[in-house]
């Protein structure tokens, strides 16, 4: 094996590896979370989507699919290509009901994730959003119009 | 041949050896020495690759400190020391030092080292390592005996278990760290069994269908999940038997204490033997062989168990209670079958009993526009 010197290249270190941001993003019809959410949660295949009225704090935890009230998560692991999205109504509904003080109705909201390892589950503060404008699907104007 | 004559032989051979011998450091050989490949490598500039093993045994604020600390401790430790390259810091939090089955980030490194990613692992002292001797042993037996051995740097005695003497001071040390945990389990079942002879229970909730702990830590009851219960004892006392209440069960969604949809019969037998629901609590219906294997066995009368009568409020009455008994005994005495079917509340909200998720609702997927609103909007009411 020969000795190969990386110094005596010039190379450029890049980083390849996906943001770790874990935002989830509650759009007008669905809700998405970023795929380091799946990663950490080990590509689990259901999850039960929890709320705590009071606090105002939505979390989703690893369970089984037989679990009562289980939705369905994400893909094995080289299937889920990218973020995982889940299009269940009353769960979107449920959160922008709890949060329609304070959220408007066409913008959509994002939210930073922390990850409870031991309790394979992540929590998201709904107090502590970002507003995205809404998502607007640009229409081409045709040159005869 | 006579005795002096065998003696005088000997005597000859002895000396006949010590002459070579004195030969030998008289007239010198000439001997050329091959180095062995291990002192090259050793001697070679190559840093030792270090791990570093942390463990406490419970999540307690104090602990909790404690970990945190032995985990940056150890990371600046190998990064300042010269000849040291830091492979990982393992750390198990919330786990026994008497076994190793539930120490995932332990076995990890067990499992690197193995693949000869780690030459040393730093650790605080030997209970921190393991509180079982014979697993103690067997481990640091089997990293010496690698192909690239192990050594463990106990940093409180000072040792590496690479020196040739260690193993002597090693097994005494970790037997003093068994018997600190045989003490500490036996001081810990003391309190508990005291507790019991005084009337005060340990009763989880978590698993308990029909009952909650509020923030007092006081035994509740849960509306909706003990309507469920009175359902079960009902259709048991009519003569329903436990298979077909738990398809009545699941053919109506509702779910378990644990949130499963799947009911079995003997998940309906356990509800109608518990002495719970009458308000009794009857203690030490299991225990724990020893504190290596924490296995949980049924007490059937191998120790004494306490019972506190009328403890909690009761679910079901006295009378239907022991009617049930009774027929559980003895279950061709019932009744003609007559089912009782349970409509699932129009607002059936799951909660989390206790936990970390303590308090916080299930969301279903199935729940229409109005029903969310009654359940997001009135909060806790939904359930009375």
């Amino acid at each position: 094996m020969t000795n190969l010197t990386f110094d005596d290249y010039n190379f450029e270190v890049i980083n390849i590896e996906n943001s770790k941001e874990n935002l989830l993003t509650i759009n007008k019809n669905m809700m998405t979370f970023d795929r380091s959410i799946a990663e950490c949660l080990k590509y689990a295949s259901h999850i039960r989507p929890l709320l705590d009225r009071e606090n105002k704090i939505f979390a989703i935890q690893v369970c089984r699919s037989v679990a009562s009230k289980s939705v369905a998560f994400s893909k094995p692991e080289t299937k889920q290509k990218g973020s995982v999205k889940i299009q269940a109504v009353a769960i979107r509904n449920a959160v922008r009901m709890l949060m329609k003080d304070l959220w408007k109705e066409d913008m959509r909201y994002q939210l930073e994730g922390t990850f409870i390892e031991d309790h394979k589950a992540f929590i998201f503060d709904l107090t502590k959003y970002k507003e995205l404008p809404p998502f607007k699907i640009e229409r081409k104007v045709l040159d005869n119009e | 041949m006579d005795e002096s004559q065998l003696n005088f032989r000997k005597e000859k051979k002895i000396t006949r050896k010590q002459d070579e011998i004195r030969d030998l450091f008289e007239n010198k050989r000439v001997v050329e020495v091959i180095p062995s490949k291990e002192n090259k490598q050793e001697n070679s500039n190559l840093k030792k690759r270090v791990a570093a093993y942390c463990r406490v045994s419970t999540y307690a604020e104090t602990q909790s400190g404690s970990f945190e600390l032995q985990i940056q401790a150890y990371r600046e430790k190998i990064l300042k020391h010269p000849d040291w390259e830091l492979v990982d810091i393992y750390a198990d939090q919330g786990v026994s030092g008497t076994s190793m089955k539930k120490r995932d980030h332990f076995n990890r490194m067990l499992a690197d080292c193995r693949l000869g990613k780690i030459d040393l692992i730093i650790v605080k002292s030997i209970s921190r390592f393991s509180r079982n001797t014979l697993d103690f042993i067997s481990v640091y037996r089997e990293l010496k005996a690698l192909p690239v051995p192990v050594g463990i740097l106990i940093e409180d005695l000072n040792l590496n278990t690479l020196d040739r003497t260690s193993e002597t001071i090693l097994v005494m040390f970790s037997i003093i760290a068994q018997g600190e945990s045989e003490q500490k389990s036996e001081a810990i079942t003391w309190s508990i069994i005291e507790r019991f002879k005084k009337g005060l229970p340990i009763i989880p909730t978590h698993n308990l269908l029909g009952f909650y702990k509020d923030q007092f830590g006081q035994i509740q009851i849960e509306e909706t999940e003990a309507e469920v219960v009175r359902l079960i004892y009902r259709n048991f006392l009519n003569g329903v038997r436990a298979q077909d209440i738990a398809e009545i069960l699941m053919n109506s969604h509702i779910p378990t204490a644990i949130g499963n949809e799947k009911w079995n019969a003997s998940s309906i037998y356990r509800i109608l033997r518990n002495e719970k629901y009458c308000g009794d609590v009857l203690m030490q219906k299991t225990f724990t062989v020893d504190c290596f294997s924490h296995q949980s066995k049924k007490n059937k009368g191998e120790k004494p168990k306490y019972l506190l009568r009328n403890g909690i409020p009761k679910i079901i009455s006295r009378k239907e209670w022991i009617k049930t008994q009774e027929l559980l005994k003895d279950p061709c005495k019932g009744k003609k079958k007559k089912i009782e079917t349970i409509e699932k509340p129009k607002f059936y909200v799951l909660k989390i009993k206790s936990g970390m998720f303590k308090n916080f609702i299930v969301l279903d997927t199935e729940w229409s526009q109005s029903e969310l609103e009654k359940i997001i909007l009135e909060g806790d009411n939904t359930n009375d």
